[in-house]
């Protein structure tokens, strides 16, 4: 512990240094700027300035605008999330869902402030978390094998029934409607073309934010369309001397966000986590665990819980980066090629032969953090007026922001016209109350839970005993199991008739 | 209220001279000047990071270093196996020299594990540039000491050796099917579980739920280095040491087999003779530029030149070996 | 429930065809296959938009939706649809800026807002602006008209 500490201090000192702090401003507003422009995510722009660290002599000064463009980038996402209903990527879909609803609301203030704080909160527990116990974490995490992934990813769809609203049968057409839009495209184990009805660009499969701007932004765009002659304006103005965070939103509030962390550091850390799965599962426990309050009109733990857990799910990633030289997702992978610029090794062997190195990267992370926090706090003010556009002006904005955001994601018109389709669903699905949440966590449940079933059949020789014959597996699976049905046992038969305990 | 539209109106009009301005830069190609003459934009056909992308990227530095371009681009277009950004290059860029792709082995594998209806030879190629070998690992504590010792399970029963790597129709399955090939045994009955990533694929060796890897060796190094994995034999012959050692290559193990991972540039169809030979110039230039040569030090690549008439020879000689084995292993459709 | 049963029933011939369409995927039903998993998705929509046909809703979500859906007007959210489609399929032949900026004019004004000539200085802006930036700064390709932008 005390090792632990020193280690820290001198990572520090070696970041705190005014032309480091310098960088870490200008990596964070950098972040912050793109990551709210749609269809241009941190690995994106961190390839792009890639270039530029080759002229740094040393590689703290590049970690540190790494580190402070990634905070940045993923703070925008959830911005344009909660202002736009248009989530730039993957890991902020779930703040849409009531962020959004608050920001209709006037509490647009609340509802970026508690994603600021929440990202700091979880964003310090994860880098505490990273320096304590990332080699015991790694040494389990890569114990997982695709049988434990399939058993995991079931343990996540029990959550499904969280997210339905009023019936068991409408929810289930979501998931089923969201796991057929997730099976479309090649498949990655035989290369075989699936759903894509002879359309190329169906190839890669329809991306998880096509779905969601589709299912949130146009659709919502269009269910306001249907309803201009009859309602008035639907955004209340925000409260002008308002306060970021009431007494009452700050009691909501730091729950969610310590239970968001302790879900997405460890989904983080496995080498096939990610960081969709711990979001939703983290809003499927705040409805759970909080079936009172206002879901689907603007619940700010709906928001805090999920911002918490994407944050605390990068430090995660941190995990078999820096100690196996694994990268799990994209942002990882350009760190892992900026390493190799710099002639380190992450893996096995950094902690020891660079070690110095390593706690200068964590310093700069949580340096990243603070300043994140400092320069967006005050911004809220700034951002907030964008509410203040006329509706139709805004809606207008929303639909060319999307499919600014799909465009450049995909550089394909069909993938433009996809999501537009995938949004008159949505109208409807809004229309005749099917819950949306579950399409999404179809879409990205579905194939990871085929994916590491069917892996792990491959190797076993399509030999089912494969799910039973590792204790970790039968362990995951059984807690999966009641996950799904303790809950239900008494209302089971109730619920099957349609939506009688709502 | 009032000072808006005004503000908006001087908006538009600084706008509107941004547009003009750099619209001057664009049009024809004065072919007496050496290419380029403008700015050029280099598709990576993957996502940020991979293979193809630093590639595009490291190419992108050594021509800017070497000061031999007018400005350049690298974009990225995602997906199948590079076979979207294929498409995408034919159906969009046809006869325009500045729109540059990179492409390698694992668009012919895709190519044919995906059924793309574009062939490669609908491009116009210009160079090859680098190979990557590829590795063949298993975990530390295998029972497999040498590549022979798991050439005899794999001849005697191709299934009962489990092999992680990447996606499916990728170099790495290809390799595990002309190394059962060779052997003779049968592809089809390999057991190869892809992954989308060498990240991933690492993750299932170290878990032990495969019995091998095959990948690219820059994704093993570090494993080997610190112990976790044994490195059995490359594809090809490398002049790098891992873990201070020269490794052994397959031929060297005493099995007749080469395959190495190679990249290239290609130039979008519709292009003449002259053309190519322009373009040529100035990608051949740059590769010889000490500013390339560092590139390739930096990634770990092998420098790997052919174009013109031996270039076309090679692509065609590998396209044809790619199909046979895409039809051995029975994948795809 | 007419509108709802009509959702149903286009729900349940995605279904059919999506079911039909994964027939012709792989060589067989084997778990590790990767026909299996598409097939059961779609037969679980299949037989959920089933269920769902032939009773949409009980009496109290009923009445719910009744006074959710009474006064729609139709008019504007279909328009809105052509309007996007037709931005989609203008992107690749006027060019990002000019179809953003047509697009998002008629939007502002479908959508209620009654300054033409404020949209039209915004609708200007936003398009080339965006257009500028992304492909001079961010080296992401927008589609050019056939003027460059």
């Amino acid at each position: 512990m005390l090792v632990f500490a020193a280690n820290l201090l001198d990572g520090f000192s070696a970041v705190l240094s005014p032309q480091n702090l310098l960088l870490a401003a200008l990596g964070v507003t950098l972040g912050t700027l793109v990551g709210v422009l749609p269809g241009i995510g941190p690995a994106l722009t961190i390839a792009l300035l890639l270039p530029i660290t080759f002229n740094f002599n040393d590689p703290v000064g590049a970690f540190i605008l790494f580190a402070g463009i990634y905070a940045g980038g993923m703070y925008g996402g959830s911005t344009t999330s909660i202002l736009l209903n248009t989530p730039g990527e993957s890991a902020s879909v779930a703040t849409a869902i009531e962020g959004f609803e608050m920001a209709k609301r006037g509490r647009g203030r609340a509802a970026l402030a508690t994603a600021a704080i929440g990202s700091f909160v979880a964003g310090t527990i994860g880098i505490l978390a990273l320096t304590l116990i990332a080699e015991p974490v790694a040494s389990l995490a890569v114990k997982f094998r695709a049988e434990d992934y399939f058993a995991l990813t079931l343990l996540a769809f029990a959550s499904v029934t969280a997210l339905t609203s009023s019936s068991l049968v409408r929810g289930f057409v979501s998931l089923s409607v969201g796991l057929l839009i997730g099976f479309v495209g090649i498949d990655q184990l035989t290369g075989q073309s699936r759903l894509t009805f002879g359309v190329d660009q169906l190839g890669n499969g329809v991306d998880i934010v096509i779905v969601a701007v589709g299912l949130f932004a146009v659709g919502e765009a269009l269910h306001m369309a249907s309803k201009l002659r009859s309602r008035p304006d639907e955004l209340v103005p925000e409260d002008p001397g308002g306060r970021w965070l009431s007494k009452k939103d700050w009691r909501r509030s730091w729950k969610p966000w310590l239970r968001g962390a302790g879900i997405g550091f460890p989904f983080g850390a496995l080498p096939a986590g990610g960081a969709e799965v711990p979001t939703f599962l983290s809003y499927a426990t705040e409805k759970k665990l909080n079936p009172d309050k206002e879901w689907g009109e603007g619940a700010i733990e709906g928001v805090a819980g999920p911002e918490a857990a994407n944050n605390a799910s990068f430090s995660g990633t941190l995990v078999p980066l820096l100690t196996l030289g694994i990268p799990t997702s994209a942002t990882a992978a350009i760190m892992l090629a900026a390493f190799q610029i710099f002639d380190l090794q992450p893996g096995p062997e950094l902690f020891e032969k660079e070690s110095e190195l390593v706690w200068t990267l964590i310093a700069s992370l949580y340096i990243g953090n603070i300043m994140l926090l400092a320069l967006n706090l005050p911004l809220i003010s700034l951002w907030v007026k964008v509410l203040k556009i006329p509706r139709a002006l805004l809606y207008s904005g929303i639909l060319v922001f999307g499919t600014l955001g799909v465009y450049s994601l995909s550089g394909s018109v069909t993938e433009v016209l996809v999501m537009y389709a995938i949004g008159v669903m949505g109208f409807f699905m809004r229309r005749y109350d099917f819950p949306i949440a579950p399409v999404i966590l179809g879409v990205i449940l579905g194939p990871l839970m085929e994916t590491q079933a069917r892996r792990a059949l491959t190797a076993s020789g399509d030999d089912f005993s494969v799910f039973f014959s590792r204790p970790l597996t039968v362990i995951l699976l059984i807690i999966a199991v009641a996950a799904f049905i303790v809950p239900h046992l008494p209302a089971l038969k109730k619920r099957l008739a349609f939506g009688e305990d709502d | 209220m009032g000072s808006r539209p005004v503000i908006g109106g001087v908006l538009a009009v600084l706008a509107l001279v941004a547009i003009i301005a750099p619209g001057g830069a664009s049009g024809g190609d004065d072919t007496s000047q050496p290419y380029p003459t403008r700015s050029l934009s280099i598709m990576a056909p993957a996502a940020p990071g991979g293979g193809w992308d630093s590639t595009a990227r490291a190419f992108q530095q050594a021509s800017q270093d070497a000061g031999l371009d007018k400005g350049s681009e690298v974009f990225n277009v995602e997906g199948a196996g590079g076979t979207l950004g294929l498409s995408e290059l034919v159906s969009k860029s046809t006869g325009d020299p500045y729109e540059l792709m990179m492409t390698g082995l694992v668009m012919l594998g895709a190519i044919e594990t995906n059924g793309s209806d574009v062939p490669i030879t609908r491009t116009t190629p210009i160079a090859t540039m680098i190979t990557e070998t590829e590795g063949i690992v298993v975990p530390a504590d295998s029972k497999y000491r040498s590549l022979k010792e798991l050439a005899d399970d794999l001849k005697a029963d191709p299934g009962s050796v489990r092999v992680a790597g990447g996606s499916a129709g990728s170099t790495d399955q290809l390799l595990l099917g002309e190394l059962a090939r060779v052997l003779g045994a049968d592809p089809r009955k390999t057991k190869y579980v892809a992954h989308s990533g060498g990240g991933e694929a690492n993750a299932a060796i170290l878990s032990g739920s495969v019995d091998a890897g095959i990948s690219g060796l820059s994704e093993f190094v570090d494993q080997i280095e610190a112990g976790k994995m044994r490195l059995l034999a490359v594809s090809s012959p490398v002049d790098v040491e891992v873990d201070g050692k020269q490794p052994p290559t397959i031929k060297d193990e005493g099995i007749d087999l080469e395959l190495t991972n190679w990249r290239m540039m290609v130039a979008p169809p519709g292009l003449d003779d002259a053309e190519r030979e322009r373009i040529t110039g100035y990608v051949t230039k740059v590769l010889d530029s000490p500013a390339w040569q560092e590139q390739v030090k930096r990634y770990d690549w092998q420098p790997f030149v052919k174009t013109g008439r031996e270039l076309d020879d090679f692509v065609a000689s590998e396209q044809a070996r790619v199909k046979e084995i895409v039809a051995d292993l029975g994948i795809g459709k | 429930m007419i509108g709802a049963r009509a959702f149903g029933g286009v729900l349940l011939a995605v279904g059919v065809i999506a079911f039909v369409a994964t027939l012709n995927v792989g060589d067989g039903w084997q778990a590790s296959g990767p026909r299996l998993a598409p097939a059961v998705a779609s037969a679980l929509l299949v037989v959920l938009s089933a269920v769902f046909l032939i009773r949409p809703a009980d009496d109290e979500l009923l009445a719910h939706l009744k006074e959710s859906t009474k006064d729609t007007h139709w008019p504007t959210p279909v328009a809105l649809v052509g309007l996007l489609i037709g931005y989609a399929l203008t992107l690749d032949v006027f060019g990002y800026a000019l179809a953003t900026a047509i697009f998002y004019w008629l939007a502002a004004w479908l959508l209620g807002s009654r300054s033409p000539v404020r949209d039209f200085v915004i609708a200007v802006v936003l398009g080339v602006v965006t257009s500028y930036a992304f492909s001079e700064w961010l080296n992401v390709q927008l589609p050019n008209g056939p003027w460059g932008v």
